[in-house]
């Protein structure tokens, strides 16, 4: 296991939301007993204070504490200590992203390693990743003879093109410059390049500010082409045709009616107030013979002759019969972006209906291409709705080589998936906006930090996985989910429903 | 020229103004630095006006459960809370997110868009189960930047010839009556404890701002007959030819001699249109064959207000719906008739995956009894609030449900521009452009195992 990036800590500056309230009542002599009995540091009095200061209550591990024999609560002189559960934490997430997993994606971020009592692995959506368990053969060994599995993957395996290998098996999903922020896109940049993996540009444009980054950095080609020059191609060593978007599949950008004046509406010759859509699909592309000509012209247009290509399409019913489309216009990375994935803006119709889940595409496409004969010629990677370590390690299960990263990149940053990028002056917490005040709110340095202390505790967990599943390397995970009934697609029958 | 349909949207914003969280702050540590107020960027926290150095309460409505004032208060005085109210809303189907979404829906008449993924359940039962399909390439036909404003929701409501027959000049023979309505959504009489003038007005007054047609009891048909309206004529209620001879359109429930009271129709009558009100059941097939054969052209089928069979152990209306389709497609005859759907449609894409399991047409009730903002009411139990709608604005309420059926329509548009389809005649029965948890839940569990 290769590892290059040091974890240093990257917290907060301001207060980040709790699971459980610690509080004092009237009670409270401020004796100060307490700042020694707990051993994570909630309680403390400022030096030269005569009063105790508000409990950190975001460290506090919560009544299962109880157990042990430093529980505050009973050891209070004056039974001052209350610990309940913060109304915040029952307002926050939802159940894919999980209060729990958003709390726990924090602390990773801040750390580096999994909580001790948060819910790190799965959230709470009853189905998909939620729902699949892996049947664990060993448990946890002391780290030595994990020093040899390996998290590597190849995104080349056509017998043309560079041949490029990541360390860990994923890498960043294309976020736009105005979907995100210039500092959010950097902190991704440099979180790329420290783990000498990529992250895709997104429609927005290149912003030049990125190029410095360019070995690390996926040019998205998107139907709207902005910002797309034969520059911009030319910085990459791998470019993305974006064709659609899991949480908006089909469907293109999105003007809110709010923004369709009468002016924008008469050079559109629309109805003013009315919401309009940008172009689905590609007007140059109506037949997989125009996307081998689309794949082609990047491959001329490109001064980099060993160029890879990567199609990101989304979910529908014949999602394995595009995959095919796209092995044979020549794509070397074939990316499905499931209909729970991100977005900037999206009808919410859009997010809930449209398209199929990740996990119902993956073993579809994964047994097409088994049985097409043409599974090791092309890397398959998956997005849309992957929030941790374990949906990592589920997706490859199912039969993918590696996934795609978005909204966790974010979550490490400070994002409570609010879900307000798109109105008004966009993100508050200044990552999903272009509000010049907002955006200060990041600081590239610190979130590329936060990202690779995240991507740190994801791949220790990635190692632990394999090894209690008894894999010394994750490309033998791939298709290991399915039941040994199916071991000509990778079965050997490591998931189970639960 | 092609004359767009539009519908003329304009805010009328709620009345009751109950929002999904409530923003507490503590007064024992708040400082009154008024930080929050620039922390928040929707205006929830502002200082008194009687007193500036202190602050007011905050305006909880208006909060998008950001956090951001929650984790910048320097003195960690700020909470968020659900909002209680907000979850005694509606009842365990129209559950309070549905309540909310049809509210916003209904202020601006927009579709809801958001930033971040799904936020909700993997999947769920009734219409959580079930996917719409989406064409990663399609054809050059679907022009653009235009194409989609150019997708047709019209539908038609009567009976449709096999094939066309001309006479000796040439003229087509025989068309039946035949009525065009521009979005595939007609509107039912709200629940019988809620009758009420106002009430009929605002819904006859909307079916015909927007061109389609709202379903009344024909004892009120008299008052509202310059009205888009359909009257129904009960199971208990005798045909009165003469107070509908101005009717486009009658319902008349199914009942025992029934081929005769439409003939009675017909001869008074010629171009009226008659829909077969039948309530949803098990083994309905055979009947509706039989009666389609005798000459029915349009057939309501409704299921409960929660979209069940009326059945000890009823199916949902997508299943219901779906087998009846089945059948009729095996005899070739399912496009000769018109079906409206109706019971439980209570979200946008409650039509379309209607649609797609075999309606032409879907009805609407309690969807537009929550526009008015009817919050607090159990269909499971037939328990509704009275609602004061003969003071409500007329004017607000009608233009509720207006603003609520533009969102649906665009909505609707998103669906089919999404699968590529140019008219939404052609999703009627189309289950194979669907996605079916069930279905994808067995195919993924063989593989993997249980
Ligand atoms: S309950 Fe335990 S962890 Fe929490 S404050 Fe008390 S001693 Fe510390
Ligand atoms: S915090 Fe809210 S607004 Fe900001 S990126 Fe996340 S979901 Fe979007
Ligand atoms: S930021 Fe906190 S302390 Fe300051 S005014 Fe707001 S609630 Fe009070
Ligand atoms: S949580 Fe966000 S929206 Fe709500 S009051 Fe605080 S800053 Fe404003």
């Amino acid at each position: 296991m290769l590892k290059t990036v040091k974890v240093r800590r990257a917290p907060f500056e301001i207060r980040s939301i709790s699971k459980h309230k610690v509080s004092y009542t009237d009670a409270c002599i401020d004796c100060g007993l307490c700042e020694n009995i707990c051993p994570y540091g909630v309680h403390k009095r400022l030096p030269g204070h005569l009063k105790m200061d508000r409990p950190n209550s975001s460290n506090c591990i919560g009544p299962k504490c109880k157990e042990n024999s430093f529980y505050c609560v009973s050891l209070c002189p004056y039974n001052a200590i209350r610990i309940e559960p913060n109304s915040d934490y029952m307002v926050l997430g939802d159940p894919i992203w999980t209060p729990d997993l958003l709390l726990a994606t924090w602390y990773q971020a801040e750390t580096g390693e999994p909580p001790l009592s948060i819910e790190y692995r799965i959230g709470d959506s009853g189905g998909g990743f939620d729902k699949l368990r892996f049947k664990f053969r060993k448990e946890s060994s002391n780290g030595t003879e994990k020093e040899h599995i390996r998290t590597s993957i190849e995104l080349n395996k056509r017998s043309y093109g560079a041949r490029i290998e990541i360390p860990v098996p994923w890498y960043g999903a294309g976020m736009s410059f105005g979907s995100i922020s210039l500092n959010t896109m950097l902190a991704r940049a440099k979180a790329s390049q420290a783990w000498n993996t990529f992250v895709s540009t997104g429609e927005g444009g290149y912003p030049e500010q990125l190029v410095p980054y360019k070995d690390h950095i996926i040019t998205q080609l998107a139907t709207g082409q902005f910002g797309v020059t034969e520059q911009t191609i030319g910085y990459a060593r791998i470019v993305e045709i974006k064709y659609a978007q899991g949480a908006k599949p089909g469907l293109g950008g999105h003007l809110l009616a709010d923004k369709v004046t009468p002016d924008v509406a008469k050079i559109r010759e629309s109805v003013p107030w009315n919401s309009l859509f940008s172009p689905f699909p590609f007007h140059s592309v109506y037949s997989v013979e125009d996307h081998k000509k689309h794949v082609d012209w990047i491959r001329v247009m490109s001064p980099n002759p060993d160029v890879l290509i990567s199609a990101k399409v989304s979910s529908p019913t014949d999602v394995e019969m595009v995959a095919v489309g796209c092995y044979h216009a020549g794509v070397n990375i074939f990316n499905v972006d499931g209909s729970y994935g991100g977005t900037g803006a999206a009808p919410d119709i859009a997010k809930k209906n449209i398209a199929m889940p990740i996990e119902y595409a993956i073993q579809k496409v994964h047994r097409f291409l088994v049985d097409e004969g043409i599974r090791d010629e092309i890397t398959f990677m998956v997005s849309g709705g992957i929030r941790t370590a374990y949906d990592i390690a589920k997706a490859i299960a199912l039969g993918a080589d590696g996934v795609i990263i978005g909204t966790a990149d974010l979550v490490a940053c400070g994002c409570t998936r609010c879900g307000n990028c798109e109105a008004g002056r966009g993100c508050p917490h200044g990552i999903a906006t272009t509000d010049h005040e907002l955006v200060e709110l990041i600081q590239p340095d610190w979130g590329a930090q936060r990202i690779c202390n995240l991507y740190y505790s994801w791949q220790n967990q990635l190692v632990d996985i394999l090894w209690r599943l008894g894999f010394d390397d994750i490309r033998d995970l791939r298709g290991a989910g399915l039941s040994e009934k199916y071991e000509e697609y990778g079965g050997k029958g490591v998931l189970q429903s639960g | 020229m092609f004359k767009k349909y539009h519908i003329p949207t304009e805010s009328a914003p709620s009345k009751k103004r109950i929002g999904k969280f409530l923003v507490e702050r503590d007064l024992d540590y708040c400082i009154n630095c008024g930080d929050c107020i620039k922390a928040c960027l929707y205006d929830v926290h502002k200082r008194r006006q009687e007193d500036v150095r202190i602050m007011a309460e905050p305006d909880s409505y208006k909060c998008k459960g950001c956090f951001r004032c929650v984790i910048e208060c320097p003195q960690g005085a700020l909470s968020l809370h659900d909002n209680p109210e907000f979850f005694k809303l509606g009842d365990s189907y129209y559950i309070p997110k549905m309540i909310k979404t049809i509210w916003n829906e209904a202020e601006n008449g927009r579709v809801p868009v958001s930033g971040a993924g799904y936020r909700g359940n993997f999947s769920g039962p009734r219409f959580d189960g079930i996917w719409t399909d989406m064409s990663e390439i399609v054809r050059p036909t679907r022009d653009g930047i235009h194409g989609r404003e150019y997708i047709s929701t019209a539908v038609d409501l009567g009976r449709r010839l096999p094939y066309l027959k001309f006479d000796s000049n040439k003229n087509v023979e025989g068309v039946p009556p035949n009525i065009e309505i521009p979005i595939p959504i007609l509107f039912n009489p709200p629940p019988h404890e809620l009758n009420d003038k106002t009430l009929q007005l605002i819904v006859a007054n909307v079916a015909t701002k927007l061109g389609t047609y709202a379903i009344i009891d024909a004892d009120d048909y008299q008052e509202l007959c310059n009205y888009n309206v359909i009257p129904r004529f009960s199971s208990d209620s005798n045909l009165n030819l003469e107070l509908v001879k101005r009717a486009k359109i009658v319902e008349v429930d199914y009942r025992r001699n029934l081929m005769e009271d439409l003939r009675l129709l017909k001869d008074s009558h010629s171009d009226i249109l008659v829909s077969i009100r039948i309530a949803l059941k098990r083994g309905l097939e055979p009947l509706i064959m039989d009666l389609t054969k005798r000459g029915a052209e349009i057939f309501h089928l409704y299921a409960d207000y929660q979209g069940n069979e009326f059945e000890q152990k009823p199916r949902f209306i997508t299943d219901s719906l779906r087998s009846v389709d089945d059948y009729i497609v095996d005899y070739c005859l399912r496009e000769q008739i018109t079906i409206i759907a109706s019971g439980g449609i209570g979200a946008a894409e409650h039509v379309p995956k209607t649609i797609a399991c075999g309606a032409s047409v879907v009805g609407i009730d309690i969807a537009y009894l929550i526009a008015l903002e009817i919050g607090q009411f159990d269909t499971h139990i037939q328990r509704f609030p009275p609602i004061e709608v003969t003071d409500m604005d007329l004017e607000w309420g009608t233009q509720r449900i207006i603003n609520l059926m533009n969102s649906w329509r665009d909505q609707l548009l998103e669906v089919l521009g999404a699968m590529g389809m140019r008219e939404v005649r052609r999703l009627q029965g189309e289950t194979g452009r669907m996605i079916f948890y069930v279905d994808e839940e067995k195919e993924l569990y063989d593989l993997v195992g249980l």
